[in-house]
């Protein structure tokens, strides 16, 4: 049955979010949830041909029920299943993404350490022959998206050397001997699960490795990545905006709504300039990467952009809606947490500049200089 | 004409670059009008008032990045995306015989006259009045204020009220018996554009000259202006902003500051990825109401307004952005980064509301209110 965009947003709007306050408390998406996003097909959608923009819809109108659901649902399919579907073996696909699209098991993808975010130089954890024969991985991957939920986690390790080995993919079968998992405490973004998956020498079948993977091809999945946190920036922004506009009809001050107010029109109005701007960017990426295309700078631009309105928007949201903004009872304080996770999230946006910017400028993004202002600025001590 | 945006865009950038941008400074420094100049705009179809709002507001974005030249875009703006679409598109059949080929081709030019410096709050926003003769003619009577290309113009779209509270629009002539244009406005910002009040005393208009029918000057001919203003006269500035953040990157690759190279900064980086990306937003926002205005009267007025807003608050962030990046090299000199942040905030105050009306507006109807 081909995806009906009416029938996802009515879902997610009559469904998912009214639980999102429960998944946040309770730190736990329902079972019963994910099996319905299934149902709806939102899970294949990533990997059928469904175009472009119909997925950018659904990806906002998820994010903006429930951005923890949006996070667990979508790093699974869309980032760990299109890191196995672009990037990894015939035998890695067979074995793990229908069953991802089906709902059947979860995915993640595992590439930040504790000592490494940005620098993939950093990464340690290492691929290497065992004396039985045996491929073997050693390392421990941090702040990872589904962590203690995933069935599969594409890992990114060295081969050999845990420092100057090449890079490459390990598909890991999370339920393997020496696999332990623990969540990390966050601010936001609490209903998914976020944390660590150590590896303790997990055997890896040469079926599921993938050494030598091209710029491009990473990159062509990597971009998915940012594509879903821009949505996810909107989505929150929206729900925001819906919730400060229902709150200021409601709520009364000095004998009338604050409705009335011009301090609150303004905010608003900007909240929905912003929206309007970063949503048009989304869905041409969106309908790039349904067609298969590398989005290349649009999609940093759009990660950038999307999740910092997001979360300008919830805080502004927050503050139009007075003291009762800073209660738990009402969204925003959620929604400001939950849009605090997707600016640093994949690549950090000011990791995305510095990549943008050296494109300008013709500079190498890699090169360091140290800092050393101060002696020519005057302000060195004993200068 | 193709509808290819982008080769609309690459197409009038590449004519401005060539017959706008290597005399916008000396035209700047003795605030010298060039009509020549915008005559030269009508080869790529930058003054066909006939073409759709997608395909003005691609070339405007041309001209805008091409000329560097935000005067001459400002009075270009008037001209096309003013008087000449309310000619095309509401005039009768007399008035667009007599004036679209002269104002399609630049040999007349344009401008709209409905702004009016009121000393009492009027609800038509215009004091401006307009009676029927004895003779089935019209006689205008009134003050209109700060009118773009009223200096150089042909023909005015004039609106008035008339005795039943109804606002009428005209096309009058400049040179007509009763029409007085006033001193040019000496001006710090948009020195290439002419600026100035026109007033009105017993001019009389005929039947054939009014546009639209009776009642029709706010609700349909002010509101096709303001339409194309926000989805049209708004792209050159998306343009210009556009060339302020390659003037800001080349200067970023030359620049030093405190002995070192601009572009080693991370601070500089980052405020040239934000002008870029805000300007790459801006621009689509434009495209988007653009396509709005084509679809007439489905328009969605919400999404110019929202698109007028952006615009207008990026103006002033990339400006003062580029000034930041340029740092002392903004004292005294002819760079075109340094004109442009000059008039970046100006020309988009004169296009639509402040941005503080337009946030009001567009917040106040998303309440439901007005």
């Amino acid at each position: 049955m081909p995806f009906s965009c009416e029938d996802f947003d009515r879902l997610c709007r009559d469904r998912i979010a009214p639980r999102a306050a429960a998944v946040d408390a309770a730190g736990a998406i329902e079972p019963a949830t994910m099996r319905a996003l299934a149902d709806a097909g939102y899970l294949a959608m990533f990997h059928d041909g469904t175009d472009g923009e119909a997925q950018g819809r659904a990806m906002e109108a998820l994010a903006r029920a429930c951005a923890a659901t949006f996070w667990a649902a979508s790093i699974s399919t869309v980032l760990c299943g299109k890191m196995l579907s672009t990037l990894c073996s015939e035998a890695s696909r067979e074995r793990w993404l229908g069953p991802i699209a089906a709902g059947d098991v979860v995915g993640s993808f595992g590439a930040s350490e504790d000592g490494a975010g940005s620098d993939p130089g950093s990464y340690r954890t290492v691929l290497y022959r065992a004396p039985d024969g045996t491929l073997r991985l050693d390392g421990a991957k941090s702040r990872i998206t589904n962590a203690c939920t995933a069935d599969v986690c594409v890992v990114v390790a060295r081969e050999g050397d845990p420092r100057s080995g090449p890079l490459c993919y390990a598909v890991v079968d999370l339920s393997a001997p020496g696999v332990s998992r623990r969540e990390l405490p966050r601010v936001g973004l609490r209903g998914v699960s976020w944390g660590v998956i150590e590896l303790h020498s997990v055997v890896v079948e040469e079926a599921h490795v993938v050494r030598d993977v091209s710029y491009e091809a990473t990159l062509g999945a990597v971009e998915w990545g940012q594509l879903l946190q821009a949505w996810c920036g909107i989505g929150i922004g929206e729900a925001a905006l819906d919730a400060a506009a229902r709150h200021v009809r409601e709520r009364a001050a000095f004998g009338r709504p604050l409705a009335h107010l011009e301090a609150v029109h303004g905010p608003l109005g900007r909240m929905r300039a912003e929206l309007d701007a970063v949503r048009l960017l989304a869905r041409e990426v969106s309908r790039q990467k349904g067609e298969g295309r590398l989005a290349r700078e649009a999609v940093m631009m759009a990660k950038i952009a999307a999740t910092e309105v997001g979360v300008s928007v919830a805080q502004a949201a927050m503050r139009v809606s007075g003291g009762w903004g800073f209660a738990t009872t009402l969204p925003f304080e959620r929604l400001v947490r939950d849009s605090l996770g997707n600016v640093p999230a994949g690549l950090p946006n000011d990791r995305l500049r510095e990549l943008l910017a050296c494109a300008m400028l013709d500079a190498s993004p890699w090169a360091y200089e140290p800092l050393d202002w101060l002696e020519p600025a005057g302000l060195a001590i004993g200068g | 004409m193709t509808s290819d945006a982008g080769e609309l865009r690459r197409r009038a950038r590449a004519l401005a670059a060539e017959a706008i941008a290597p005399t916008a400074a000396a035209r700047d420094r003795e605030a010298r009008w060039d009509g020549a100049a915008l005559r030269r705009l009508a080869c790529v179809g930058l003054l066909a008032p006939t073409a759709t709002a997608s395909e003005l507001a691609a070339l405007g974005d041309g001209l805008g990045e091409g000329g560097v030249d935000p005067g001459l875009a400002h009075a270009w703006g008037a001209h096309t995306a003013g008087a000449s679409v309310v000619v095309a598109r509401l005039a009768g059949d007399e008035l667009r015989a007599r004036w679209l080929p002269a104002l399609a081709s630049g040999e007349a030019l344009g401008a709209v006259a409905h702004a009016e410096r009121l000393d009492a709050p009027s609800a038509t926003g215009i004091a401006t009045r307009v009676r029927a003769s004895a003779r089935g003619r019209w006689v205008l009577d009134g003050q209109k204020h700060l009118v773009v290309n009223a200096p150089v113009a042909d023909v005015l779209v004039v609106t008035a009220e008339d005795d039943g509270g109804r606002v009428q629009a005209f096309l009058v002539e400049r040179r007509a018996r009763g029409v007085t244009v006033g001193p040019r406005l000496v001006t710090d910002g948009l020195r290439t554009a002419t600026f100035a009040d026109v007033r009105l005393d017993g001019c009389v208009v005929w039947e054939e000259e009014r546009i639209g029918l009776a009642g029709e000057g706010l609700s349909r001919v002010m509101r096709l202006v303001r339409r194309y203003r926000r989805a049209v006269a708004l792209a050159p500035w998306v343009g210009l902003s556009r060339a302020l953040v390659e003037a800001s990157v080349a200067h970023a690759r030359v620049g030093r500051r405190v002995g070192r190279p601009l572009a080693s900064s991370q601070a500089v980086r980052a405020r040239l990825v934000d002008m870029r990306t805000r300007v790459d937003l801006a621009a689509r926002l434009v495209a988007h109401a653009a396509r709005e205005v084509d679809r007439g009267d489905a328009c969605d007025d919400r999404a110019l307004a929202s698109a007028a807003l952006f615009v207008s608050e990026t103006l002033s962030l990339v400006a003062r952005a580029a000034l930041e990046v340029h740092g002392l090299d903004c004292l005294g000199s002819d760079r075109p980064a340094v004109r442009l942040a000059r008039d970046a905030t100006l020309g988009a105050r004169l296009l639509d509301e402040h941005p503080d009306v337009l946030a009001a507006v567009i917040g106040g109807a998303l309440l439901g209110l007005g």
